[in-house]
């Protein structure tokens, strides 16, 4: 499981995101797809997972790999002598880890998982090359229709300004609650 | 960067809003059908993704004490 949970990581680092969108969306689900309908549990067609399904999956693989990497980190930034303490308390593995660790590790975690959804909603533009009805691609078509390219961009920057500016505000608002509790 | 533009550029920026103003609206009645797409595609992924929290690649940390 180490084996493959490392290269899960290192390949999805090591690979451009659009690249990964194309090759997830493309190739990875067609190809389940298949090896599901070979196995007998599903009688399903490429062309009946939607586009926009296509484009959620992608994300949450690329994303999947970049936000194990921050609970790894997090987890392993609490001091080995905390879940030595909760063991010796009497605790199980699973309750040290749901009482003791984990509240630590998220509170630590929290700003690096805030960049990272930021920067999510700043990829799924991205996804509007799998022709999934997104801002951006709504913007293309705006612009390619009327050749008003300069109304439609600066209206998507002004859009995805909006959204990752209160993103940041609500994650720093939680994060200030979380230091004071 | 309003203060780092000169006044010819902040007066064209502004002459150009007036302008487009029809045209920015427009677009912006356009555009923002698809900000629904992109909020739920956003938030259901980073819900996928989030769950791979329990990468414990090395296991130097999750040992089992006295191991």
């Amino acid at each position: 499981l180490n084996n493959i949970a490392t290269f899960y990581v290192e390949f999805i680092r090591g690979v451009p995101m659009l690249v990964l969108i194309f090759f997830i969306a493309l190739v990875g689900v067609p190809t389940v797809i298949e090896w599901l309908n070979a196995l007998g549990f599903t009688a399903l067609s490429t062309k009946d997972v939607p586009n926009e399904v296509r484009a959620v999956i992608a994300l949450s693989v690329t994303y999947g790999a970049f936000l194990a990497e921050i609970f790894r980190a997090g987890i392993q930034s609490i001091t080995r002598g905390q879940m030595e303490a909760a063991r010796s308390l009497g605790m199980s593995y699973g309750q040290a880890m749901r009482y003791v660790i984990l509240p630590q590790a998220i509170r630590n975690v929290l700003p690096a998982l805030g960049n990272d959804f930021v920067a999510m909603v700043k990829d799924s533009s991205l996804v509007s090359l799998l022709a999934v009805g997104d801002i951006t691609y709504k913007t293309k078509l705006y612009s390619g229709t009327s050749f008003r390219f300069r109304e439609g961009y600066t209206i998507l920057a002004l859009f995805y300004l909006l959204m990752t500016v209160i993103l940041s505000r609500f994650m720093s608002m939680i994060e200030r609650r979380m230091s004071n509790e | 960067m309003v203060a780092l533009c000169p006044d010819s550029d902040l007066l064209y920026l502004t002459a150009w809003l007036v302008y487009s103003r029809e045209n920015l609206r427009e677009a912006f009645d356009f555009i923002i059908t698809g900000l629904n797409v992109t909020i739920v595609t956003s938030i259901v992924a980073y819900a996928i993704a989030i769950c791979a929290w329990a990468d414990h690649r090395d296991g130097t940390y999750l040992s089992k004490p006295g191991t």
